[in-house]
């Protein structure tokens, strides 16, 4: 799956997004559920601005610039708002923060917890995945199942770690450099 | 559907989007449809945008090496339950399969395609239509169970061997015909436009609440878990009054069943939890002969099992059990009792006397 451009592409838009959303989650210093859905709320609303035939060149692509935006606007005013916080002034020239040994091995800990919450085939499916880098052909293929059937693997375990993972250890772990 | 389901299927839609857009690019008509949906609600972008942070923690998690998969070859639970939602079931959803173009139509049939090719026992459909519904016909057949979240809000649980129609937009309101079998609804509110369910000229009418509609031979049986349901039954014959008559109105936690068997329609006081204990995928009995056991968990299943034996057929099961999970119940059965079983083929097993 690495290798389809499908994918290379999405993990490129994915990239975009991701530091400065993680760089607003952090520095917002309070992380619960509810700043997503509050960065949600105005990427919606911008979403609403575009035209139909806009966004449908690339929607992943616009989801994650217009979150990327959103989140990026949003810690600049939330920095103006406390100018004399010390941490902000190293954090405005990094591209990502310092790593935090102990916050990231917390999150591989709450990670390493919530995958084991699945059931056997899903964690298979998953470390076939991310560990051995298979797309979902070949590990139908190596499990013995379908296309299909994986997808759903996928899926039940992504709803099961929506509910299971604690966010607060995950983002607080995984800012740190690639 | 209350927020929090809101939100759980908001998040099985987004996981779908976000697997199907991993496997290949989309074609133009998906990526439409991807739109649409993301501005159908700023949950829809939420849900999204989490499972795209759950899929960076599993992308830079370090420890697979650690992670024990032992034991997925036995490991049935997903091969048992096919997800057919709004994604897989529009058009051109998935490359898997073709001639997808007119599952919107008859999806019905697509989903017996599917309990066709299921590796599995049991089928639950979780189907979203998130369009117009009208005069849609929804059947299931032994082994399968239908979840569907209709255009309103309303969410239903359609048992094995059901068949119904639904009219969102009828002129009378939400209504739906229910031919034969069992359903709950969770019914969104709507003040305009009463949730009615028709059954034998039984009709269940509801405004926002949660309940259950069954047809047993001649009789239907509604149960409410939440709200309230005023049922009306038929005038009776030869009456004057055309008009059907309110039989009662139901509270949580009340059953009524009505028709032949019972002369006038009672109210019992029943524990909905258990009474609609089927609709969450679990099996309850209280002293039931063990074929009527057997007969309960073939319909939700694949795999026929089925007692020969005299004595044993007259063996009573109290329990609850995973109606989707024979072989639970089975081995349940082999601590109870001193029982052997045979397996005919793939499908069929005999339970035996253990020699």
């Amino acid at each position: 799956m690495r290798d389809t451009t499908a994918n290379r592409r999405l993990i490129d838009w994915f990239n975009q997004w991701r530091s400065p959303l993680r760089r607003f989650l952090l520095r917002r210093n309070a992380r619960s559920r509810a700043e997503v859905d509050d960065i949600s709320q105005e990427v919606f609303l911008r979403l609403l601005r575009y035209s139909q035939a806009e966004l449908v060149e690339h929607p992943q692509a616009y989801l994650f610039k217009i979150a990327s935006n959103v989140a990026a606007e949003w810690s600049i005013s939330a920095r103006s708002r406390r100018p004399h916080d010390s941490k902000w002034l190293t954090e405005l020239h990094a591209d990502d923060l310092p790593e935090d040994a102990a916050a990231r091995a917390k999150a591989e800990e709450e990670m390493e917890r919530a995958i084991n919450t699945l059931p056997p085939r899903q964690r298979a499916v998953l470390k076939l995945q991310f560990y051995e880098g298979l797309g979902y052909a070949e590990i139908a293929e190596r499990l013995g199942t379908t296309p299909r059937a994986v997808k759903r693997n996928v899926i039940k375990s992504y709803q099961r770690l929506r509910t299971e993972l604690n966010p607060d250890y995950l983002r607080a772990g995984s800012y740190g450099r690639e | 559907m209350d927020a929090n389901e809101r939100r759980a299927l908001a998040g099985r839609e987004a996981a779908e989007w976000w697997t199907e857009m991993q496997a290949a690019d989309m074609p133009l008509e998906r990526r439409k449809a991807f739109v649409e949906w993301l501005r159908e609600s700023a949950l829809h972008v939420a849900e999204m945008l989490h499972v795209v942070e759950a899929h960076d923690g599993l992308a830079h998690f370090k420890r697979w090496a650690h992670i024990d998969t032992a034991g997925w070859e036995h490991d049935q639970t997903d091969d048992t339950v096919v997800e057919l939602s709004t994604i897989a079931s529009r058009p051109s959803a998935s490359s898997d399969h073709h001639g997808t173009r007119q599952e919107k139509k008859h999806w019905s049939k697509r989903a017996s395609y599917l309990a066709g090719i299921a590796a599995s026992s049991l089928l639950v459909l979780g189907v979203s239509l998130w369009l117009t519904l009208s005069g849609q016909t929804i059947e299931t057949r032994r082994g399968e169970r239908l979840e569907l979240a209709l255009s309103d809000g309303s969410v239903l649980q359609v048992d094995p061997e059901t068949r119904m129609r639904v009219k969102l937009h009828d002129s009378d309101g939400r209504v739906v015909i229910l031919e034969h079998g069992r359903a709950l609804f969770r019914v969104a509110k709507d003040p305009e436009r009463p949730f009615m369910v028709r059954a034998n000229g039984t009709t269940a009418r509801a405004v926002g609440t949660s309940f259950a509609v069954e047809t047993q031979m001649q009789d239907v049986i509604v149960t409410v878990a939440e709200g309230k349901v005023a049922v009306s039954v038929p005038p009776l014959a030869g009456s004057n009054n055309g008009e059907p008559e309110i039989a009662a109105m139901l509270i949580a936690d009340q059953q009524l069943t009505v028709g032949g068997s019972s002369a006038s329609p009672s109210v019992r006081k029943v524990d909905s939890e258990r009474a609609l204990a089927w609709a969450s995928g679990r099996l309850v009995f209280e002293h039931t002969l063990l074929p009527q056991v057997l007969n309960e968990f073939n319909r939700y299943n694949r795999v026929q099992m089925r007692v020969e034996d005299d004595d044993l057929a007259e063996r009573r099961i109290s329990g609850t059990f995973n109606a989707s999970d024979p072989d639970s119940f089975l081995a349940f059965i082999r601590t109870v009792a001193h029982v052997e079983v045979v397996r005919d083929d793939a499908r069929n097993l005999l339970i035996t006397p253990g020699r």
